[in-house]
């Protein structure tokens, strides 16, 4: 478990001071993988840098286990080689003068454990064999190609066996496919082991597809958290609905609630929502008729249907702008009253400029943001 | 109730949090070196600037006195002094810029063919010791026996000789021979970085190409150029080899000889305190050059930086002026390195200089190896262990530094790397005087005047900012996170530093190590001004040897103390070839 307190870290003083992380707390359940996904100088990887120990915070707690590694209030530090995590850096970090296998087993020698030697060919062999280095043991470690050098560091940090798994964008040195490949296996592997980790990204897809669960960050805090499904499907905030995916937004105000939908007037004519607390649907605090309000849909989520199709709410009739063909989609800009909705439907659709469409939002899928 | 609130903080975790040091001791080891570094440069400055304002030694009982200034300020010589020592200052830069500048120019940016041997003799010329050329140039140019006098004189019949090496012009002349393979270092540097679009457009754009020199490519490189200029003023105004055997038998004093000159007086007693003074005075010249030299180079630096791609330019083709190139290469060679180097040759093979002739061709012997041979083994031994002892010292202590001001947050760390990267500033001469008042002073206690020792502490700290420069040059390429996930997977920072970060610069630390050797085998001022009777090194050997008229003896010396460092430097630059740059601040 790793629980951060109103952590507050700034680097610099003065005019130039840059406060990097800004009261964030967070809890990483036993076993749970935990991603920090944001832009870059949204604070993640500082945090993820204080937990490990290697910056000193300026506030707040945090908690490894059950032991206090850093306390503001008590004065309590504990040095990252006390804190028993383990950590894999986006540069790989292994070491350029050592073989595969001395790579892996260096922390175990020198490190805090001092094994002795045959706990250290034991676990070193483990580790080599679950991410399928065994072959490449005796090797160089800078004779390995980049994937290979990040599974090195990988195992180097599983040998520790430690309680809580540190990764700082571990994929993004490697290239599309590879990364895309690792970070399945990476997910395989950690569901084996139901290792505690906590996960640093830029990259949403990352983010979705590894995290049990998923906090946005912004501006050195937290905007959001929750099961990549809530977060994607049902996003609370409006720059988790723009950092996630694409959504179509438009300006409107809320209108009266009833069986379960609400009604969002929008320049476009009005367009009902579906708004229903048990299905995490609805924000946390009661439609105020009158607010204004962002109508948020994603692109994938708006469906086409034939110009003479039924008319009334979320039912928008336009013309195609511009098509882009995207190989498992297609994606069209469709004209509606002056505005631009962006549509994505299966390549099978076929559409030219100047045809005119009838576009159909779901009031299940459609979400009223604040804005 | 305090007693109670106090308890709320364990004791052991504030102590953890104060001193990483209780958790890895070693880390103190490595903290006590990085001090100890940061003293050895410092010492010299304030030793100096104390024993100016004393009458007596560090023991003695005083009061602070300004009487040395005065007494020095007062000497008739003082004005004559200074002055010499400046325009000496103008003449060994502006020398050297003749040679360097062009030189520099056609290594980065022509065609030329065979660059690979001009760096490498560069290189090899800077292991070869100023005192060995400015006594070479004696044998070639004195008056009254010089080899090119007599024979002129002989062959032409002249009356006077036409030459003499004696002369303020040749002391200048020849130093600035000797200072341009180091400058050429630091000015390939900035002819390098230079972007060469920014000609190409000029060129483009219809300028001529001597136009696009003097009005784009110049201007550009001023401040790379000046700030060169000013750092080698400060070396040349604080060298003393040449002065020191050239001018100080004449009597043609500047501010480093006058100060060997009051330490050691032909008569009566050595005057610390004015020698001191003198020291304080060449040390603020030198600080005011350096200043102007750390101005100049920012300038420098923004002029160079504002590219962001830089690709190499196409070279220019030298076409029939490669002989021109050819020729003024071979000029300077000619004169720095292979006319010494066959003068001391010859002058070794004779028993008194003459100039070649069949007669002397009949004369020669090697009767002066086997004297040199019987001086050899016990300045041979020390020299070969003040080169173990400073390049080992010198290169651990760098590591420490390097390693403490890039990996570590220490307090401080900002300062020591600044210090020590400027204490070249210091002038030898000072850092001399400044031992040499400490091993007296403390004699008592700690007997290390006269001794080697002595001599080993003083040196070791005039290589650190070489070592430490070669070392951080090294240490920067490696990424942080590699001693980070060290430190995460539970490593201490001291087995870190001796497993992750020793070894991954040792390639750095080898090449740091040979240069340091070498350069202290060819140091003359601190071991001339620091030894004495039963403990000489080479250098002061082939010192005492040369100013007791043995010429034939000390041209033997100095050719096989040549040949063993050439040697040397070839080596350590065949094993280092991609530091090839590192010596750039190596000097004289």
């Amino acid at each position: 478990m790793i629980q951060i307190d109103n952590l507050w870290k700034t680097y610099g003083r003065g005019s130039g001071a840059v406060q990097a992380v800004r009261g964030l707390s967070l809890t990483v359940p036993s076993g749970c993988f935990y991603v920090l996904l944001g832009p870059s100088g949204c604070g993640k990887t500082t945090t993820l840098r204080c937990v490990a120990g290697l910056e000193r915070p300026d506030e707040g707690e945090i908690r490894i286990g059950d032991t206090v590694v850093w306390s503001r209030a008590t004065g309590r530090w504990v040095p990252p080689e006390e804190r028993g995590v383990g950590m894999v850096f986006q540069s790989y970090a292994v070491w350029p003068h050592l073989t595969v296998w001395d790579n892996v087993a260096f922390p175990l020698r020198y490190g805090r454990l001092r094994l002795d030697r045959r706990t250290i060919a034991r676990r070193v062999e483990h580790v080599l064999a679950l991410l399928r280095l065994d072959e490449l043991a005796r090797r160089p470690v800078t004779a390995l190609s980049g994937g290979q050098q990040q599974r090195v560091a990988l195992a180097r940090a599983l040998a520790l066996e430690p309680q809580v798994l540190l990764m700082d964008e571990p994929l993004s040195n490697l290239d599309a496919k590879l990364r895309e490949e690792l970070r399945v296996e990476l997910k395989l592997l950690a569901r084996r082991l139901g290792i505690t980790t906590l996960y640093v990204t830029h990259d949403q897809t990352e983010a979705l597809l590894l995290g049990d669960q998923v906090a946005v960050l912004a501006d050195g805090t937290i905007v959001e958290s929750g099961p990549p499904e809530a977060l994607y499907e049902a996003p609370q905030h409006l720059f988790v609905a723009r950092f996630l995916g694409n959504m179509n937004l438009l300006e409107g105000r809320l209108g009266p609630t009833a069986d379960g939908l609400v009604v969002v007037e929008t320049a476009l004519g009005p367009v009902h929502v579906a708004w229903n607390a048990a299905d995490g649907n609805a924000p946390a605090t009661a439609p105020v008729p009158g607010a204004r309000v962002l109508l948020g849909v994603r692109p994938e989520d708006v469906a086409l249907c034939a110009p003479t199709a039924a008319t009334g709410p979320n039912y928008l009739h336009g013309r195609v702008h511009a098509g882009f063909y995207l190989g498992d989609t297609r994606l069209y800009q469709v004209e509606v009253a002056g505005t631009l909705l962006q549509v994505k439907v299966a390549p099978e659709h076929v559409l030219a400029p100047g045809e005119s469409v009838c576009l159909y939002l779901p009031p299940a899928k459609c979400r009223a943001l604040r804005s | 109730m305090l007693v109670s609130t106090a308890r709320k903080v364990p004791r052991a975790a504030v102590l953890t949090a104060a001193w990483p040091l209780v958790r890895d001791p070693a880390l103190g080891l490595i903290g006590a070196l990085v001090v100890l570094a940061l003293a050895g440069v410092l010492t010299p400055l304030l030793l100096t600037a104390w024993a100016s304002l004393r009458e007596g030694l560090l023991v003695d009982a005083g009061p602070l006195v300004l009487s040395n200034y005065v007494a020095v300020l007062a000497d008739p010589l003082f004005p004559s002094v200074l002055a010499n020592t400046l325009l000496l200052g103008l003449g060994s830069v502006a020398v050297m810029l003749f040679f360097a500048v062009p030189i520099v120019w056609l290594l980065a940016r022509t065609d030329l063919p065979g660059k690979g041997l001009v760096f490498t003799l560069l290189t090899v010329k800077i292991a070869i010791p100023g005192f060995l050329t400015a006594m070479a140039y004696v044998f070639l140019l004195s008056p009254r026996s010089g080899i090119v006098n007599t024979a002129l004189q002989s062959l032409f019949g002249l009356p006077e000789p036409p030459f003499t090496v004696y002369s303020l012009p040749w002391i200048a002349a020849l130093q600035g021979l000797v200072l341009v393979p180091a400058a050429s270092f630091m000015l390939l540097a900035a002819f390098q970085a230079m972007d060469p679009a920014l000609e190409e457009v000029a060129a483009v754009s219809g300028m001529r190409r001597l136009q696009v020199w003097l009005r784009i490519t110049l201007p550009m490189l001023a401040p790379a150029l000046l700030a060169t200029a000013v750092f080698f003023f400060v070396i040349a105004i604080e060298l003393f080899d040449f002065a020191g055997l050239i001018g100080l038998p004449v009597r043609i004093i500047v501010l480093s000889t006058w100060i060997y000159d009051l330490t050691h007086p032909a008569v009566g007693l050595p005057n610390y305190g004015q020698a001191s003074a003198l020291g304080v005075i060449l040390g603020v010249l030198a600080a005011i050059g350096i200043g102007s030299y750390l101005l100049l180079i920012r300038r420098a630096e923004r002029f160079v930086t504002v590219t962001g791609k830089r690709r190499q330019a196409a070279p220019i083709p030298l076409g029939r002026w490669r002989w021109a190139a050819f020729g003024f290469l071979g000029l300077y060679f000619l004169l720095a390195f292979l006319l010494p180097l066959l003068t001391l040759l010859w002058a070794s093979l004779l028993p008194y200089l003459q100039p070649p002739s069949p007669a002397a061709l009949s004369r020669l012997t090697l009767e002066s190896y086997g004297f040199a041979l019987r001086f050899l083994p016990v300045p041979l031994r020390n020299t070969l262990l003040v080169m173990l002892v400073v390049a080992t010292l010198s290169v651990l202590l760098s590591a420490c530094v390097s390693w403490v001001v890039l990996r570590t947050q220490a307090p401080g760390r900002r300062l020591i790397d600044g210090v020590i990267f400027l204490s070249p500033a210091i002038p030898g001469m000072l850092s001399a005087v400044a031992f040499l008042y400490l091993g007296l002073s403390v004699h008592k206690l700690v007997p290390l005047y006269g001794t080697i020792w002595l001599i080993l502490l003083a040196m070791s700290t005039r290589t650190l900012a070489f070592s430490t420069r070669t070392i951080n040059s090294a240490a920067i390429q490696l990424h942080r996170e590699l001693e980070e996930a060290a430190q995460v997977a539970g490593v201490r920072r001291s087995a870190a530093f001796l497993r992750l970060f020793v070894p991954l610069v040792a390639p750095a630390l080898f090449y740091a190590w040979l240069w340091i050797a070498v350069l202290s085998a060819r140091e003359l001022t601190i071991p001339l001004m620091l030894y004495a009777r039963d403990n000489p090194l080479l250098s002061t050997l082939i010192w005492n040897t040369q100013a007791s008229g043995k010429s034939d003896v000390a041209a033997a010396l100095a050719v096989l103390l040549m040949s063993f460092l050439g040697l040397f430097a070839l080596v350590a630059q065949l094993l280092a070839r991609r530091h090839a740059r590192g010596a750039e601040l190596t000097v004289g």
